[in-house]
């Protein structure tokens, strides 16, 4: 069915102290649509999460409903857990996991403690409300299921729907094999030295950070230093266990990267098992180079997460594709490389159809040299390539299928806000729109057609009377018709679609 | 393990360790420096290594921490014994801070005891008594502190009122609580009611990433209270500073409070910041994107009349008022000058800029820059003008109006060209990695105090190179030294800063120091004849010969750092 994009929206303006803030869309009442949750302190009163409750029509309550967040509290999820309707507050302390219903007043008769485990954060920050996203059904028994972050472990804790959570299983994704101090995977950054001397004013050192892991382990004692140091310095981190589906058994698996024996980083993949979770070492590993950016996505549409590292800098970029091959991956020999000049590299795999061949959008930035004098700018270049005449064993055709290239001037900045996004169907007709922010401030979208080629002029605009630096699409109800999220400088905006 | 068990593993560890590097470090040079060698073994968990005297006896103790366990190994005559020479203790709780302190042991001057917070809640002692750890005693109880659990240093013992004895610092929620010690070293600990002061602690906390790079977990780092005499009165005043409010707590010796319950003297930062606006993207000049430097403040609190009390100068935006410091506070009623200044105010300080004894007022304009400004110098050279207006200081306020204007010409090249430069001496240094990797220290071996000494290990042996590195002498700190890097005269007004020419010049180390002995020979050489697999070389002061001695890492594995200690003689 073809729906138009929407040129009429219910809004609701939110003027945040903190704009940038965290936002959390979530149905707490379970009227199936999504309300707005976010982190609000007040110096006497501490820390509160607002909620603004949606109305049917589209709108959202002028003032919020306050809760408030105990000091014990570090950070808060949301999931459906209790038999009422909407979703309950879990509340994460350094020792446990508690639920709260957002619709009854105050704690008392409404928390309950639903497991014990030692956090791996254990000081709440007292004017700000940690939000931990993600709490789902992991291992596809239609039930909320916990993977927490602990003391040195990852905890996998089973959901039976009825509040109760049982700890199956935990791994540690730090090598315990290497010492401590080479855990942290030191690469040795820049060091950089800067004096002054009269005779050559500015002068500027640069070396190589020692790799030794022995740089800091001795400290020789004097009562002067002891008296202008730090009061407290702790630090407590481990590689994070990211759950993604990584073999073809439909349940999500654990990968992470950290440091291997040989002190080269180290992918890692355990296997979700149906009965026992993940077990307490890794079930595949394989040796990587961790120059550079290293991103899971989903490259070729077959439902397992790939890999890529993009690597490089100035305007000089490489990009590596590794496939995966059903839970494991060939880190020694990318499946495909491609090479891009340009300034801020980025890569998306956006499914410009449902059903559709994979695509690859690279966008960057290059700045012409030539007539700089008279025209100043910056161009922003969005590649599009498809997959239909990619090179066996390749992810890619060798040469892009589409090539945009957009001019910035001092007359148009504003657009250099956002990249153009392709994730977002705004008309919902099943192919992805191409949104971008106007030199004007506004919301745009242009279509994309068979082709991967994207018209000239844009099918819907939407003119706020702020200017749009992030947009977002959204489902906030149950109806088909998109919805919209727009950050200005101080403000934001939610788009409620009102046909 | 069975004693003998123990027995025989630890003459296992000497015969394996210790005798063949006794055997092989004899110095294959004829030079009279000499050393005592001692292999040592820590268990790999080991963080760090802490360097102190703990029995007075002038000879440096080690004392490592590993889990909730506390080890000192005792130095004698002979050096160390790393396999039973120590004595070790266990923390109780679950959230420990600890620390060492020279102020807990009367009886044993110059000894330093080890002091913690147990889960926010008490305090502990441990007196050290030839090499034993004694059975703690309880400092302080009924504490409201707030830690992470774990066993972290925690330098929350110190003098706060210069009175010789420690007080004590205990991180709460948000807050730093100070306990003043009332009673001495020798009686019953008695403190003072507990002063609660806002403390600008900075946390990070990640616990759902869905990046392979990102970390989870937390860190935490909770700044010293500033201390210092604000009022001339010779004894250390508090200052608290966050985003919200400056306060300051004027020290009374003899009161029964050494601090008083609430500030002396505040400064609503969050009030000034409501009052000068937020950035109006919307509403944005883009022909001066300088402009928005109006919405900047500064709080500087230095002696401007010279009277040994601070004073406040307050910048908001291009205003600038002038409050009088009093001994008890600060004059708030009416600010003793305001002054104001057209154009973008950058900054402001205080420097004595005519040479009579009082700081001059500084303030610090730059030009208009536009949007389009910044679209041309991403591909063509460009150059800002900075100006500095200086006020002279009249003894009580600054005069009205400036009496010289210094101009610095900031000259840059394109913003791609920046880049590409950066980037190419980022690469040059990350390949540049032979000579980083090679193990290597400074250290003071003789008495030789205008020069250090080089020590490298290279194909497993020591190089030694006498008196070769020489030691740098003090550079001038904070706008003094950004003066002299323009070669500042009272005599020109007009100086330029070349970017270009700071990146053509930046030379990249392969490492200077190796640089400075190159083709020379080392005075001396020692054999390692352990195999270097992770190796480094590191000083520390552990005898009492006022030479440095060397901690030599030779390898780490799942469950020991090894190495070996060279011992002065």
């Amino acid at each position: 069915m073809l729906v138009m994009a929407q040129s009429n929206y219910v809004a609701f303006e939110l003027e945040l102290e903190e704009n940038w803030q965290q936002l959390i869309m979530v149905d707490l009442n379970g009227d199936g649509a999504k309300d707005i949750a976010h982190s609000h302190y007040q110096p006497g009163i501490g820390r509160e999460l607002h909620i603004y409750y949606q109305s049917p029509d589209g709108s959202f309550d002028s003032t919020p409903r306050r809760i408030e967040i105990k000091t014990e509290i570090i950070a808060v999820g949301f999931a459906d857990l209790r038999e009422e309707p909407g979703k309950e507050l879990l509340l994460f302390a350094n020792s446990g996991v508690f639920s709260l219903s957002s619709a009854i007043e105050g704690y008392a008769g409404n928390i309950k403690q639903l497991l014990q485990w030692d956090l791996v954060a254990t000081i709440p920050n007292l004017e700000q409300v940690q939000f931990i996203e993600n709490i789902i059904d992991i291992d596809g028994d239609g039930h909320i299921d916990l993977l927490l972050p602990g003391d040195e472990v990852f905890g996998f804790f089973k959901g039976d729907g009825a509040e109760n959570f049982e700890l199956i299983s935990s791994f540690s994704t730090t090598n315990k094999s290497i010492p401590q101090s080479q855990r942290g995977g030191n690469r040795g950054g820049i060091d950089a030295n800067i004096s002054i001397n009269p005779e050559q004013g500015l002068v500027v050192n640069l070396s190589r950070d020692s790799t030794s892991p022995y740089s800091d382990f001795i400290e020789q004692w004097t009562e002067e230093e002891s008296e202008t140091r730090t009061l407290l310095r702790s630090e407590s981190w481990m590689p994070s266990a990211i759950l993604a589906q990584l073999n073809d058994d439909k349940l999500l698996d654990v990968i992470y990267l950290n440091v291997g024996d040989d002190g080269l980083g180290q992918l890692n993949i355990h296997y979700q098992n149906p009965q026992t979770g993940f077990s307490e070492t890794a079930d595949w590993t394989g040796s990587m180079e961790t120059r550079g950016d290293i991103q899971l996505a989903d490259m070729n549409q077959d439902q397992q997460v790939d890999l890529l590292r993009i690597s490089g800098n100035g305007n000089d970029w490489d990009a590596r594709f590794f496939k995966n091959q059903n839970g494991k991956f060939n880190l020694e020999q990318p499946d495909q490389i491609m090479r891009f000049s340009g300034y801020d590299v980025r890569l998306s795999f956006p499914q410009i159809e449902d059903e559709g061949a994979p695509v690859l959008n690279v966008s960057y930035y290059t700045i012409p040299i030539v007539d700089a004098i008279r025209n100043a700018s910056i161009n922003r270049i969005s590649l599009l390539y498809g997959s239909d005449a990619s090179e066996t064993g390749q992810l890619f055709n060798r040469r892009p299928d589409t090539r945009l290239e957009d001019s910035f001037s001092a007359a148009n900045v504003r657009g250099l806000a956002e990249q153009m996004s392709l994730d977002y169907d705004i008309d919902g007709d099943g192919v992805k729109d191409a949104l971008y922010i106007t030199a004007n401030g506004t919301l745009a979208a242009k279509r994309i057609d068979e082709h991967l080629g994207v018209a000239d002029q844009p099918f819907w605009e939407y003119i706020s009377a702020r200017t749009v630096f992030e947009f977002e699409v959204l489902n906030l109800n149950t109806d088909q018709y998109p919805d919209l999220l727009l950050k200005h400088a101080n403000t934001t905006t939610l788009l409620v679609a009102s046909p | 393990m069975s004693n003998s068990k123990q027995f025989c593993k630890n003459l296992f560890l000497f015969l394996v360790f210790c005798l063949p590097v006794y055997l092989s470090l004899n110095p294959l040079s004829a030079a009279e420096l000499a050393f005592t060698q001692q292999a040592f073994q820590f268990p790999a968990e080991t963080e760090n290594l802490l360097i102190v005297d703990t029995n007075g006896d002038g000879l440096q103790e080690i004392i490592s921490v590993v889990d909730d366990t506390l080890r000192i190994y005792f130095q004698n005559a002979n050096g160390f014994d790393f396999d039973a020479g120590y004595d070790k203790l266990q923390f109780p709780g679950e959230a420990i801070g600890w620390d060492v302190s020279m102020a807990y042991n009367s009886a044993q001057p110059n000894s330093a005891s080890i002091i913690a917070l147990i889960d926010g809640k008490e305090v502990l002692v441990w007196r050290i008594k030839d090499q034993a750890i004694q059975n703690p005693e309880v400092i302080k109880t009924s504490l409201n502190g707030f830690l992470t659990k774990g066993t972290n240093r925690l330098h929350f013992s110190r003098d706060v009122n210069g009175d010789g004895i420690d007080d004590l610092i205990i991180p709460g929620a948000g807050v730093l609580n100070l306990h003043i010690r009332t009673s001495d070293q020798n009686s019953q600990p008695e403190y003072q009611p507990g002063l609660s002061v806002r403390s600008d602690i900075r946390m990070r906390t990640r616990l759902n990433s869905n990046q392979l790079e990102r970390r989870t977990g937390q860190s935490i780092r909770i700044p010293m209270m500033n201390l210092r005499d604000v009022n001339g009165d010779g004894f250390d005043d508090l200052i608290s500073r966050t985003d919200e409010r400056l306060d300051v707590f004027i020290a009374a010796q003899s009161a029964e409070r050494y601090f008083p319950a609430l500030p002396s003297y505040s400064l609503d930062i969050a009030e000034i910041e409501e009052r000068l606006g937020e950035v109006d993207i919307d509403n944005l000049d883009f022909s001066n994107l300088t402009g928005l430097l109006s919405l900047t403040h500064e709080e500087i609190l230095e002696d401007v009349d010279g009277d040994g009390i601070e004073d406040l100068l307050l910048r908001e935006g291009g205003k600038v008022s002038l409050y009088g410091g009093t001994a008890e506070g600060m004059n708030f009623d009416q600010p003793r000058q305001v002054l104001r200044s057209g154009g973008n105010v950058l900054s402001t300080f205080l420097m004595d800029e005519n040479e009579d004894g009082l700081k001059d007022l500084w303030l610090w304009r730059v030009e208009p820059i536009s949007v389009g400004d910044i679209f041309i110098w991403l591909a063509l050279s460009g150059s800002i003008a900075v100006e500095a207006f200086i006020y002279p200081n009249e003894g009580e306020r600054f005069s009205r109006r400036p009496n010289r204007k210094l101009t610095i010409n900031l000259k840059f090249p394109s913003i791609i060209r920046l880049a590409t430069s950066f980037s190419k001496i980022a690469d040059e240094v990350q390949e540049d990695n032979t000579d980083t990797s090679i193990p290597l220290t400074t250290a003071r071996l003789d008495a030789t105090l205008a020069a250090d000494d080089l020590l490298v290990i290279v194909n497993n042996q020591i190089e030694i190179f006498l008196n070769a590195i020489q030691v740098d002498s003090d550079q001038e700190e904070g706008s003094g030294e950004i003066l002299s890097s323009l070669n500042y005269s009272r005599e020109r007004d007009n100086y330029e800063i070349n970017i270009r020419e700071i990146i053509e010049n930046i030379s990249i180390n392969g490492n200077t120091l190796l640089e400075q002995v190159d083709g020379q020979s080392a005075d001396i050489t020692l054999a390692l004849n352990t195999e270097l697999v992770v190796g480094d070389i590191i000083p520390a002061q552990l005898n009492n010969d006022e030479l440095d001695d060397v901690f030599v890492f030779t390898d780490t594995d799942s469950s020991h750092i090894s190495g070996i200690l060279l011992l002065s003689n």
